[in-house]
């Protein structure tokens, strides 16, 4: 009986984290993607302080969450967009202009993809 | 290299934790569902160990959750006579008093060698010397010899023996005592005691004493290496 009631609390509790780790992945992504989003409205706009801060923000936010990223995805995954972010603030000039737009629309790539394999069923 | 200690060290851990979760039942005759359970519980177990770059968890789940299920669902089955029969599948007679029954053998992909090299495992070199010879669901096979190939019993001479002997248990193991055997066997502390001074030894010296509840006892040494 012990067996039985262990084996149910421990599938419960599977279940709860896998839950909860999916909701978090998500509401994490996706305030990412926001705010890469309105780093690029910035760059349109030129608007180079409130870029430079969301750059920052976006930097913070990430290394924040890391670790969630690193407990329920593989490494090769996280690289990419960490690679990416960290780089942001090196195009953030006035000849950058273009390069930092790629980039920004290539971390939100990465993170479209990280968000598509995650939650993918099959 | 750490991270290869470290989830080695886990992983065997956690399997350890798993076979023992699923109890005695898989260290014995398998069932197809603990087959099943046992072969993709170590192909998975080895995957954090052979790639770091996976997080550990994408091992530690699965793992987990194939053992709470095959818990679960062995619990269910000794409720439900209907799921056990679909998940185990039901014993089949194969040999019925002495004759082979060949439709039984095909549908279960048995070929005569198969029968017969089962049959000889249990010292039986001649189908007709079996009354019922049954499949189970684990695969092995279960023989009824027929009266004539039986082996004699007392009770077949009219004879009536001693009461059986119980049989010897460890009282002590390691220099160990056991106080569950010692109540099995009806001894106390102070009888084994009593038995070990006589030969001038103390528990810790002793490797194995086996006695019974007839207080037949017998102690083995342990060796100076």
């Amino acid at each position: 009986m012990k067996r039985i009631i262990a084996s149910a609390v421990i599938l419960a509790a599977i279940i709860s984290f896998s839950i909860w780790g999916t909701f978090r992945v998500n509401s994490v992504t996706e305030e990412m993607i926001t705010l890469l989003e309105q780093a690029q409205v910035q760059n349109d706009a030129r608007q180079r302080q409130a870029l430079e801060n969301t750059i920052t923000d976006i930097e913070e936010y990430f290394d924040d969450h890391e670790r969630i990223f690193y407990l329920l995805l593989r490494r090769d995954l996280i690289y990419a967009p960490h690679q990416s972010i960290h780089m942001l603030s090196s195009y953030n000039t006035l000849e950058g202009e273009e390069d930092l737009s790629a980039e920004i629309q290539r971390t939100i790539t990465h993170l479209k993809e990280v968000r598509g394999l995650f939650f993918s069923v099959i | 290299m750490l991270i290869l200690l470290t989830r080695t060290l886990v992983v065997y851990i956690m399997i350890i934790f798993a076979v023992r979760m699923m109890g005695k039942r898989q260290l014995g005759e398998l069932q197809p569902s603990e087959l099943v359970c046992t072969i993709l519980i170590s192909n998975l177990a080895s995957i954090p160990i052979e790639s770091p770059d996976l997080p550990f968890l994408n091992s530690v789940i699965p793992v987990l959750v194939i053992v709470c299920l095959e818990v679960l669902l062995s619990a269910l089955t000794t409720k439900s006579r209907k799921l056990e029969t679909l998940i185990s599948g039901h014993p089949k007679v194969i040999i019925r008093n002495g004759v082979i029954d060949q439709k039984m053998l095909k549908e279960l992909r048995f070929t005569a060698d198969d029968l017969l090299s089962a049959l000889r495992v249990k010292d039986i070199f001649d189908p007709t010397e079996v009354a019922l010879a049954i499949v189970e669901t684990n695969g092995s096979i279960s023989i009824f010899k027929t009266e004539v190939s039986s082996p004699l019993s007392p009770a077949y001479l009219g004879a009536k023996p001693d009461p059986q002997e119980c049989p010897m248990l460890p009282v002590i193991v390691d220099g160990q005592i056991d106080s569950g055997v010692m109540s099995c066997c009806n001894v106390t502390a102070g009888w084994v005691e009593y038995v070990l001074k006589q030969q001038g030894v103390s528990p810790e010296q002793v490797l194995v004493m086996l006695c019974n509840k007839q207080k037949k006892h017998q102690v083995v040494l342990k060796k100076e290496s």
